[in-house]
C-alpha cells in the first residue's frame, strides 16, 4: 500500500529543502504562494513534518485529523489577528532587520511615546521648579532670589544651618547642568540648600 | 560554539512580510512538539490544546520582535513554557478557569466554538492510529538504502546542515539534497494512506 504525491516533483524537492532551511529566498516566496493555493502541497508539508517528528520520537506521531483540526481552529483565531508586518531594511529584500521590529499592536505604544516624551520633560521641569519653590519658602534666610544665589556657593553659617550633601545627587546634577536651560536653576548651589536647622526646623 | 543557522529563518521572514500562510507552515511543523511539551506540564488534554493554541497566537503577535538571536523553535519553546506556567498559576488562583481564560474577548458566545473539535488525542482510536504511524515510519526508514537513511538521519536527528552532511558523506550538496528528498518521499509514500489526505480540503 503506497501513494505517491500528485504534487510535481520539483515542488516536493523545494518543499523538502524548505523543511531543512536550505531553500533560497526567491524559491521560498514562490513555494509559499503555491502552498497557500494547493491543499495537496499543504498535506505534503504536514507529511514531511510528521516524518521528521516520528524519526525523533515515536510519541510525536499523531493522526492527521488531530493535526488538521488544530490548524483549522488556529486559523479561526488568526483570522481575527491583524496581519503582522515588520519594518525591513530599505536596501535588502528579506534580510533580518538590524533593529528590533515593532509589532502592529505596538503602534499604539508609539503614539503613546510620542506624547509621553514632551509630557515627561514638562513634568520634570515642573518637579524642579516645585523643589526650587519649596526651598525658597523653606529657607530660613531668604535674602534674595534663588536665581541670584546660584553664583554663590557660599553655605550659610555652620552654626545655624547644617548642609545636607548628597554625592550621588551632586554627580547627577553636574552631569545634567549642560542640558539645563537655566543653568542657575540646576545649580547645585541653589538646590543644595536643603537645610535643617539644629532645632529641627 | 558555532551557532547553527536557523532552518526557519526564511519562513519567519515571510511572516514578517505579512505572509500568514508561512506562519501556518511553522504551526504544522512544530505543533506536535509544542503539544508534547505542554502535555508534560499540564495533564488536562483540553487545556493542553488551549495552551498550544495560545502559544501560537502569542508567537504570531510577537514575531515582528523576534530578532533571530536564537532559533525560532527555541523562542517558541519559551513562549509555550511561559504560557503553560501562566495557565497553571491562573488555575491555582481560580480552579474554575478553563479555556475561556485563553479565548479572545470576542469569543464570549458560549454556543459558538468555531473550529473547536472534541479532543481526540486520548481516544483508543487515536492512540492506535499514532502507533500505526510510528510503526510505518520506522519500517519505511529501515527499508531505505544506507545512503538515504544516513542522509535523512543526519538531517532530522542530528540536525546537520546540508553542507555538513556533504562533508560527512563526502558528496556534493546537491546529492545531499536529493538523497534527503528521496528518503522523505520513500517514507511518505508508505505514510500517506494512513494520513488519508485525499479526502477534501483537510489542509
Amino acid at each position: 500500500m503506497s501513494e505517491p504525491s500528485r504534487t510535481p516533483e520539483r515542488l516536493l524537492q523545494d518543499l523538502s529543502a524548505l523543511h531543512d532551511g536550505e531553500l533560497d529566498a526567491a524559491a521560498l516566496a514562490a513555494l509559499t504562494r503555491e502552498w497557500a493555493a494547493e491543499s495537496e502541497l499543504r498535506a505534503d508539508w504536514h507529511t514531511y513534518a510528521l516524518i521528521g517528528d516520528v524519526l525523533r520520537s515515536d510519541d510525536l506521531a499523531s493522526p492527521a485529523d488531530h493535526d488538521s483540526a488544530f490548524l483549522q481552529r488556529l486559523r479561526g483565531r488568526l483570522a481575527d489577528e491583524p496581519v503582522v508586518f515588520a519594518p525591513m531594511p530599505a536596501s535588502k529584500g528579506i534580510e533580518l532587520p538590524a533593529q528590533p521590529a515593532v509589532p502592529m499592536p505596538a503602534a499604539v505604544g508609539d503614539n503613546q511615546r510620542r506624547w509621553f516624551r514632551p509630557a515627561a520633560v514638562g513634568a520634570a521641569c515642573m518637579a524642579v521648579a516645585g523643589v526650587a519653590m519649596v526651598l525658597r519658602l523653606g529657607d530660613p534666610t531668604p535674602t534674595g532670589d534663588v536665581m541670584a544665589q546660584a553664583g554663590t556657593a557660599t553655605a550659610p553659617a555652620a552654626s545655624s544651618v547644617q548642609i545636607v550633601r548628597n554625592a550621588e545627587l551632586d554627580r547627577y546634577l553636574s552631569a545634567h547642568r549642560q542640558f539645563a536651560q537655566g543653568a542657575a536653576l540646576a545649580s547645585p548651589a541653589a538646590l543644595r540648600q536643603v537645610a535643617v536647622t539644629p532645632d529641627g526646623r | 560554539m558555532i551557532q547553527q543557522p536557523d532552518a526557519d529563518a526564511g519562513l519567519v521572514e515571510r511572516v514578517k512580510l505579512g505572509d500568514q500562510k508561512a506562519f501556518e507552515m511553522l504551526v504544522i511543523k512544530y505543533q506536535r512538539r509544542i503539544e508534547r511539551l505542554i502535555g508534560r506540564m499540564v495533564r488536562d488534554t483540553d487545556l493542553v490544546q488551549d495552551i498550544a493554541q495560545e502559544t501560537f497566537i502569542r508567537a504570531y503577535r510577537a514575531l515582528p520582535q523576534f530578532r533571530g538571536d536564537s532559533a525560532f523553535y527555541t523562542w517558541l519553546y519559551r513562549i509555550a513554557v511561559n504560557t503553560a506556567k501562566k495557565a497553571l498559576m491562573d488555575l491555582k488562583r481560580d480552579p474554575l478557569i478553563t479555556e475561556a481564560a485563553f479565548a479572545s474577548s470576542d469569543d464570549d458566545d458560549e454556543t459558538s466554538r468555531p473550529g473547536k473539535e472534541p479532543t481526540d488525542t486520548a481516544t483508543p482510536e487515536a492512540l492506535l492510529a499514532s502507533k500505526e504511524i510510528a510503526a510505518t515510519v520506522n519500517a519505511a526508514i529501515n527499508a531505505l538504502s544506507e545512503d538515504l537513511r544516513q542522509a535523512i538521519t543526519l538531517r532530522e536527528i542530528e540536525g546537520l546542515s546540508y553542507e555538513e552532511i556533504s562533508d560527512v558523506m563526502n558528496c556534493p550538496i546537491g546529492t545531499v539534497r536529493s538523497r534527503i528528498f528521496r528518503a522523505r518521499e520513500a517514507i511518505a509514500v508508505k505514510l500517506r494512506p494512513l494520513l488519508d489526505t485525499r479526502d477534501g480540503e483537510r489542509w
